[in-house]
């Protein structure tokens, strides 16, 4: 069923995507729910699910891909997404009917919605994450075998580049070469695919899902109440409340392959006197209470602000701040013995398995 | 001992002293002692799931030391009782030092390469149990000394500080030496397997908890101890055989039930001279059987042999047809009547335990034949047997009513159906019987047999008359002792109601 959203929405949305990618400087999505809240004034915006479309209906990923700067240091043309689909629709010979999220928060997360607004094509409520992960390749699409490529990518001073391309894991180093050469960042348009393949092996729900996160945690109720509703909407657990006690920077050896440096963060619960250690890469990507594994990449964790309910930016978390660290399931796909593959610890440089796979 | 198991025992703050950790920084130290029995150098987090207690756990160099990790193996290492957790000098190592105090478990800084840390401890290891097996041969050579295994155990003892060390059988304490048990002791069985192949014998050491005793250590020493104390036992019990031999010959020259005491001591006066025995000497007869009909066990032999050293040491225990006899030498009645209490005290439990009874003859002053006392003594074992395993029955205690023993009951029970079938039929009977059985056993006073029963006369008289009217012949004075027997046989297969002075039935 489409839907027609509102500023109301975006706004919800915006929050929605920062919550499920708290660790990332969140100024670019307010910067895009500005500009979508703009061009909203003379035009509509409409949401649709899989289901509306045709089963051959050509859909296809956007999204931004960045390469060690920050999309607010040097903001965009406009035209980057336009180009990237024009030129996907050149490769194929085909039009392009709907847009998807390339990952379901952060900038991503919001970035279809001024897509759809410049394109007039409808922007799908689903997309190939559930989440968000550093890694094009880490996709539910490519557990599905959907291609990846061509890959069309435009940067900011309108050098457009596509990639005919098949392994998910060479069209990474091809990407994050020619971002870097792009100029730090690039608007791309992937994965295009037919609408049934994305019903088949995408996640679903992801936007609304976003817009409703925005709705508990925008409203003005009571902390507890927040945790409560997100419990019920996302499954979500929270592991501790606790105070930072350390944090510290590139605390693993870096990973080539990977964008931003690893961090972690120390945190003393102080009603019980547990000790928790979370790891972060881009995302928080593990969490050690007294040294177990209690959660791990797909796992989502994110942190709230603990008295005010408030999405924690890693950035800013100093020494002695009070947070609930919040953990929520991934898409079930991700928990397959493929899925796996491609999200847990390890593919993140770190050395262990995934707790649900000694269970499987 | 003490000393060189403090030789053999490794522990971390005396290896960051003097041994191999001395090139590690303690970034925390555990306040428990954390005793070091291996070393396993890891390069995967997995590994250390699998490590042994008392592990030290060395995070190879090629493992990073990130935060994360030296969390993830202190977590592992905890959960699995390690010694301790070996990281390569970094930076961020110091970050797990809060986790490390919370978990309590020791974390060292290797200087140099982890791996040459690891190689140094496992050589110190091997150094260690290479003492410990020269302290298991020199163990194995004093016992080896040892000819009987009261001093075997004594040795056992000696070695292991003092702690109590018993070897049992079937859960019977047989022989022990040193502290007597306590409940917080620590206790290391190892089995001693018995000639046949029905092992039942254990040998078991109690080392206090507290103690410096290193558990393997001591389960190392009763194994090296298990040849010698098998060597001592059946050295002994070869032994004990030979001393038992005058015994076992009472029992098989005197075959003639008919022959005096006087008769068999004129028969076999020479022979018992040669064995040793004296005309004159005063003795107690004491006879062994097992309560319920068993198959023979050669090994109880032995076992009631190291029991019956409890009670008389120089008496020597013969086996015999029919169970086990000795004689041991009672001066007086005094003397006569410890020994029964010793046997009761010191044997009693064993005995039930066993499946056994004792039977003992009485003292006589006038020092009756050997045969005769060996004779009483058979005779109260037998009786014994229908009280059950563990009972001691003293001749003297019984006389007579020992006859009542060989009774067969079921024989006189099928009397009783076929001549008393009124009596047998009444719904009254086990009443009825049981006021006959008063009746008789105060030798026909109906006022005392009231009494006995808590009854008026009166009840007592109807129901005697009653006996009379069911065809009881308690007017014919030929007939009183069957009908006794026949109620005394009865009255055994009654629910127990009513309170007795009858001695076979204090026996039950």
């Amino acid at each position: 069923m489409s839907t027609v959203l509102t500023i109301e929405d975006v706004r919800n949305l915006r929050t929605g995507a920062h919550f499920l990618a708290c660790t990332i400087d969140p100024t670019a999505i307010y910067v895009y729910a500005e500009m979508i809240e703009r061009a909203m004034e003379d035009r509509s915006l409409e949401l649709i699910t899989v289901d509306e479309l045709a089963p051959d209906d050509l859909v296809v990923a956007v999204g931004m891909v960045t390469q060690g700067l920050f999309i607010a240091d040097m903001p965009p043309v406009g035209d980057e997404f336009l180009g990237c689909i024009r030129a996907i629709e050149a490769n194929l010979g085909r039009s392009v009917r709907a847009i998807y999220s390339l990952a379901a928060a952060n900038i991503n997360g919001i970035v279809p919605l001024m897509v759809g607004l410049q394109s007039s094509l409808p922007v799908i409520d689903s997309d190939p994450m559930g989440r968000v992960f550093p890694l094009i390749s880490q996709t539910t699409l490519n557990v599905g075998n959907v291609a990846i490529g061509p890959i069309a990518l435009m940067g900011v001073t309108g050098e457009r580049a596509v990639v005919e391309v098949e392994n998910p894991q060479r069209a990474e180093t091809l990407v994050r070469a020619l971002v870097t050469e792009l100029g730090g960042w690039a608007a791309t348009a992937m994965y295009p695919c037919s609408a049934q393949q994305l019903k088949e092996h995408g996640v679903h729900g992801s936007i609304s899902r976003m817009i409703r996160i925005g709705q508990i945690l925008d409203a003005s109720t009571p902390v507890k109440r927040k945790l409560l509703l997100l419990t019920e909407l996302l499954g979500a657990t929270r592991i501790a409340r606790a105070r930072v006690s350390h944090i510290e920077s590139l605390s693993r050896p870096a990973d080539l392959g990977l964008p931003a440096q690893p961090s972690s963060l120390t945190l003393d619960d102080e009603t019980t006197g547990r000790i928790i250690r979370l790891e972060i890469q881009n995302e928080i990507l593990l969490v050690l209470v007294d040294g177990a594994i209690t959660a791990a990449v797909p796992d989502m964790v994110t942190l709230l602000n603990s008295e005010h309910g408030t999405v924690v930016n890693i950035d800013d978390v100093q020494v002695g701040d009070v947070m609930d660290i919040v953990k929520i399931k991934a898409a079930e796909q991700w928990y397959t013995e493929a899925g796996l593959d491609l999200t847990e610890p390890k593919a993140f440089g770190i050395p262990i398995g995934h707790p649900r796979r000694r269970h499987a | 001992m003490r000393r060189s198991q403090n030789e053999t025992r490794l522990d971390v703050a005396g290896l960051l002293a003097h041994g191999s950790l001395r090139g590690t920084t303690p970034l925390y130290l555990a306040p428990a002692s954390g005793v070091i029995e291996s070393v396993v150098l890891v390069s995967q987090l997995e590994a250390i799931r699998q490590v042994r207690p008392n592990t030290v756990v060395v995070l190879s160099t090629e493992m990073g030391s990130g935060g994360w990790l030296v969390s993830a193996a202190l977590r592992h290492a905890w959960e699995r009782r390690a010694s301790a957790v070996v990281v390569a000098g970094s930076a961020y190592a110091s970050a797990a030092v809060g986790l490390a105090e919370r978990l309590g478990i020791t974390v060292l800084v290797a200087d140099g390469d982890p791996a040459a840390l690891a190689l140094a401890l496992a050589a110190e290891i091997g150094a260690a149990l290479s003492v410990v097996d020269a302290e298991l041969a020199r163990v194995a050579r004093t016992i080896a000394k040892d000819t009987t295994l009261g001093d075997v155990l004594k040795t056992i003892s000696g070695e292991l500080d003092g702690a109590g060390v018993l070897l049992e059988y079937d859960g019977v304490v047989v022989t022990s030496a040193g502290m007597p048990p306590r409940e917080t002791d620590e206790v290391i069985t190892v089995e001693v397997d018995g000639a046949n192949s029905a092992v039942r014998f254990t040998l078991t050491a109690r080392v206090p908890t507290s103690g410096v005793h290193n558990l393997r250590l001591v389960g190392s020493i009763l194994e090296v101890a298990t040849p010698a104390v098998k060597a001592a036992w059946l050295s002994e019990d070869l032994l004990s055989t030979a001393r038992a031999v005058p015994t076992a010959a009472i029992a098989a020259l005197d075959q003639d039930p008919d022959a005096s005491g006087e008769e068999f001591e004129e028969k076999h006066r020479h022979l018992l001279n040669q064995l040793g025995w004296r005309e004159g000497e005063p003795y107690m007869s004491l006879w062994f059987r097992s309560a319920p009909v068993q198959e023979h066990r050669p090994e109880l032999t032995a076992v009631l042999r190291l029991l019956w050293r409890k009670v008389a040491v120089r008496s020597p225990l013969a086996e015999v047809q029919g169970g086990w006899l000795t004689l041991v030498p009672a001066g007086d009645q005094d003397a006569s009547t410890q020994l029964e209490t010793r046997i009761r005290t010191r044997l009693g439990p064993a005995l039930a335990e066993l499946g056994l009874v004792a039977g003992l003859s009485r003292w006589q002053e006038d020092v009756p034949a050997l045969a005769l006392i060996v004779r009483e003594a058979r005779l109260a074992a037998e009786s014994a047997r229908s009280a059950g395993p563990g009972t001691v029955l003293s001749f003297a205690s019984l006389g007579v009513v020992a006859a009542t023993t060989f009774v067969d009951v079921d024989a006189v029970a099928l009397v009783a159906e076929l001549a008393l079938p009124r009596l047998m039929a009444s719904p009254d009977r086990d009443v009825i019987i049981t006021s006959v059985a008063a009746f008789l056993d105060h030798r026909g006073s109906v006022s005392l047999a009231a009494k006995s029963l808590n009854l008026h006369r009166n009840t007592l008289q109807a129901r005697l008359n009653r006996a009379r009217e069911l065809g009881v012949p308690l007017d014919v004075p030929s007939e009183l002792l069957s009908v006794h027997l026949i109620a005394k046989v009865l009255r055994r297969s009654m629910p127990e109601e009513t309170t007795s002075e009858d001695p076979m039935e204090n026996q039950k």
